[in-house]
């Protein structure tokens, strides 16, 4: 009797531990498919740029994509100038402030569906707004807005998701010494939540750097800078944000789509790819150091 | 029940006909009790019985949950906490170390000089003058203050909680509540801390949760008995564990259930 | 489920070793009378060679409420009950012990010649015997009027002692060649008087158990050393007469 149960009991076991063997191999695989997936990919587009380069595709002329350049950079900069503040206050509102009832619940689905528009709508809505509307051409700013709608339910909801994983005594130890609900919050949950949130704006800023179809009817689809222009006003100072600003990633589909006129169109796409995916990729890098200094900071040498 | 223990003993905190609903839930019945001024009051009871939530109102803590209502009078030195006095001027005035040491994600020194720095201090030696004071109070000076630039979570559970201590007494308070402050630490901790307490009881006011009925034995000069929301017994710790009145005392405190 | 049912059990336990140990040592006092009534030395014996069993059990008793109180740290009527228990063996073994005092004397006595014994003997072990009974059954029962009645006892047993010392003191003076057998009884009755003190004490320890009240210890050896006081002083104006 014993010796039978023995067998059933070893076929059991010896089959549990054979599927655990077969699933290891299955997430091992998985987790490989990812990273030649993304190795390929970066690999391909950087090498595809690297072979594109001629000189002066880096100029600040029309041969070159210094401008874009600059421009992507000019824009997520008054991007993230727009929406951090609105994101993270609003972000406050909703773990801090925000009672538990149905007016809360809609701006919570408000902020979902915003999160999941595609970005041409923002873009179509940019245009309607901040465009036809106030009867100005394309211009920085338009797009800087469109961006900004964009990446302000992400800043929102990581400001928010960071403040309620907070532990709950470091509010009731605050409000204990006397201190009131705001004080708690900028001097202690804010500094607390900081490398979370400092995450979730680096990476939207990565993200703005590539967004293209929301800037297609807002930033415009070209740029003449001159650089030694200083007067904000003028249509082509660098420093203007009220004027046309092509960015790097609208550059690639112009380039491909009607830029047969461009002798340099299919380099100049292939370079600006190869920028693009260096600089989300070192957005990310930027992100992970940033966030494990600070953790570090705040939680002592031993983390 | 009422109990004045001693007419001749000032009384820190006079609570009478205090009432705590949380919701429909009444919390806390008709509490009326002396709290000694340089004493160690300590509250005892089961789980659930009120003792917590009764030391939150001292301190106004329970203002920050939804739902809570309160009647009835908590007089700090003669003035009524709740009608007349502003729940930031008591925080400063009636402290509160919790069960789990909760240090801020900051350095100790940050810690230590929160309060007085929300309170509008800024000068760096002043600053400085009180982190020393508040720490060698908290007898962890000397462990300290060598680091004090090093992050507080690296701290050990023991020292955490003396450091909570001293973050708390470095805002000056009258009155010290104490929530369980040992249940979380070993022994060794714990007998710092009740050390500690006996220490700061010739300044401040304390009370005291406790779980540990020889702590309350060993470092209270009162003790509060807390059954289902009602203060059941009160009186001078040497009488409620040698001869207690109530019947329902004895049977907590010699374990007798079932 | 009844929360620490060893305590419990163990408590009980102690309380019955008790009322055992009370229970030999009134066996002994019934037999010490008996002995002073017969004079008999095998019975005197017997009480000399069984004293050693009642020693016995203070020393176990002893130890059990030792372990209690390490191990249990009891409080409120536990911590009383327990910390009454070990002074009580205490005054439980001396009265046993003043029973084989008393079994020497009459083992003495037997050899020497007889002679007219004191009055108020029988009286004395008579109420010395009420009294101890009465404070086992007041303990057994947590009687507090009894054991206070006990208590006020002890003044009958005093004024007992008072009289056979003064029949001693004449007795001697009109036969000095009797003064050895007079000195032992005298010496008897100063045991059955410590007896009765015992007894007392043992009664006061009962009301600390169950109202928590050691003013009565402490009043009785006030009022005692008061009463003593007060003689000392009046025999010393007497002596200079």
């Amino acid at each position: 009797m014993i010796a039978d149960q023995r067998t059933t009991m070893q076929k059991r076991v010896h089959n549990a531990q054979r599927m655990n063997r077969i699933m290891t191999v299955v997430f091992y695989c998985i987790g490989g498919f990812f990273l030649v997936l993304i190795l390929v990919l970066a690999v391909y587009i950087i090498i595809n740029g690297i072979r594109s380069i001629y000189p002066g595709v880096f100029g600040f002329d029309s041969d070159g994509i210094g401008n874009q350049f600059f421009n992507t950079v000019y824009l997520v900069f008054w991007s993230l100038l727009i929406s951090v503040p609105i994101g993270v206050l609003a972000g406050i509102y909703m773990a801090e402030y925000a009672g538990d009832n149905k007016l809360t619940k809609f701006i919570r689905i408000s902020i979902e569906s915003l999160s999941s528009l595609p970005s041409i709508v923002v873009g179509l809505f940019g245009y309607l707004v901040f465009i036809l509307y106030t009867g100005a051409k394309w211009n920085l700013m338009a797009g800087a807005l469109a961006v900004s709608i964009l990446s302000l339910p992400s800043i929102t909801t990581t400001t928010e998701d960071a403040m309620r994983s907070l532990p709950k005594s470091y509010k009731a130890g605050s409000m204990a010494l006397g201190a009131t609900h705001w004080t708690t919050i900028h001097k202690v949950l804010l500094p607390a939540c900081l490398p979370r949130i400092i995450t979730g704006v680096i990476l939207a800023a990565g993200r703005g750097f590539g967004e293209a179809a929301a800037l297609l009817y807002t930033s415009g689809q070209s740029t003449r800078l001159n650089w030694s222009n200083w007067n904000i006003t003028s249509k082509t100072c660098p420093l203007n944000p009220f004027r046309p600003g092509e960015t790097l990633a609208l550059h690639i589909w112009v380039m491909r789509t009607e830029g047969s006129l461009n002798a340099h169109s299919e380099e100049i796409a292939n370079v600006c790819a190869m920028i693009l995916v260096i600089c989300v990729l070192l957005f990310s890098l930027a992100a992970r150091m940033i966030t494990k200094h600070v953790t570090r900071k705040q939680t002592g040498d031993n983390a | 029940m009422e109990e004045t223990l001693n007419k001749n003993i000032k009384t820190e905190i006079s609570v009478k006909n205090l009432n705590l609903h949380y919701g429909e839930f009444h919390a806390l019945k008709n509490i009326t009790m002396d709290i000694p001024e340089h004493e160690i009051t300590a509250l005892i009871g089961p789980s659930g019985c009120g003792k917590s939530t009764f030391m939150k109102t001292l301190n106004r803590m329970n203002d920050l949950e939804q739902g809570v209502k309160i009647d009835g009078t908590v007089l700090l030195d003669g003035v009524d906490i709740y009608k007349t006095m502003d729940a930031i001027e008591l925080r400063k005035r009636v402290g509160m170390v919790f069960q789990q040491p909760n240090p801020f994600p900051k350095s100790i020194f940050e810690n230590v000089v929160y309060g007085p720095r929300i309170n509008g201090i800024r000068n760096k030696e002043k600053l400085m003058e009180i982190c020393e004071r508040s720490l060698k109070q908290a007898a962890i000076w000397d462990e300290l203050k060598d680091r004090l630039n090093k992050s507080a979570l690296g701290l050990s559970g023991g020292q955490q909680q003396r450091l909570c201590i001293a973050r708390t007494l470095a805002v000056e308070p009258e009155v010290i509540l104490m929530d369980e402050p040992t249940s979380a630490l070993d022994p060794i901790s714990t007998g710092k801390i009740e050390e500690l307490a006996m220490q700061l009881k010739k300044d401040y006011t304390i009370v005291i949760v406790t779980h540990n009925m020889q702590q309350a034995t060993r470092i209270s000069d009162n003790t509060a008995f807390f059954l289902l929301g009602e203060m059941v017994e009160y009186g001078k710790t040497d009488d409620v564990f040698a001869n207690p009145k109530d019947e329902r005392t004895e049977r907590y405190i010699t374990g007798r259930f079932g | 489920m009844m929360t620490r049912s060893a305590f419990r059990k163990e408590l009980g336990r102690m309380n019955d070793r008790v009322s055992e140990m009370g229970q030999e040592t009134m066996l002994q006092i019934e037999k010490t009378i008996q002995a002073f009534n017969s004079m008999s030395v095998p019975l005197c014996n017997e009480i000399l060679k069984w004293d050693d069993h009642i020693d016995q059990m203070e020393q176990d008793i002893e130890q059990s409420c030792l372990d209690i109180v390490l191990k249990e740290a009891p409080v409120a009527s536990d911590w009383r009950r327990v910390a009454s228990y070990m002074r009580m063996i205490s005054d439980i073994e001396r009265i046993a012990d003043n029973c084989c005092d008393i079994a020497e004397y009459i083992k003495r006595l037997s050899m020497m010649d007889e002679v007219v014994i004191p009055e108020y003997f029988d009286e004395m072990f008579r109420e010395m015997r009420e009294m101890v009974a009465d404070t086992f059954a007041a303990f057994r029962d947590g009687d507090l009027d009894k054991a206070s009645r006990v208590i006020d006892s002890d003044e009958i047993v005093d004024g007992l002692f008072e009289r056979i010392r003064e029949e001693i003191e004449q007795k001697i003076r009109e036969t000095p060649d009797m003064v050895s057998q007079y000195l032992s009884y005298f010496m008897i009755s100063k045991y059955i008087e410590r007896m009765a003190d015992h007894s007392t004490s043992i009664a006061s320890w009962i009301t600390y158990i169950v109202k928590g009240d050691l003013k009565m210890y402490f009043t009785d050896r006030y009022k005692k050393d008061l009463a003593q006081d007060a003689k000392d002083s009046s025999e010393d104006s007497g002596e200079n007469k």
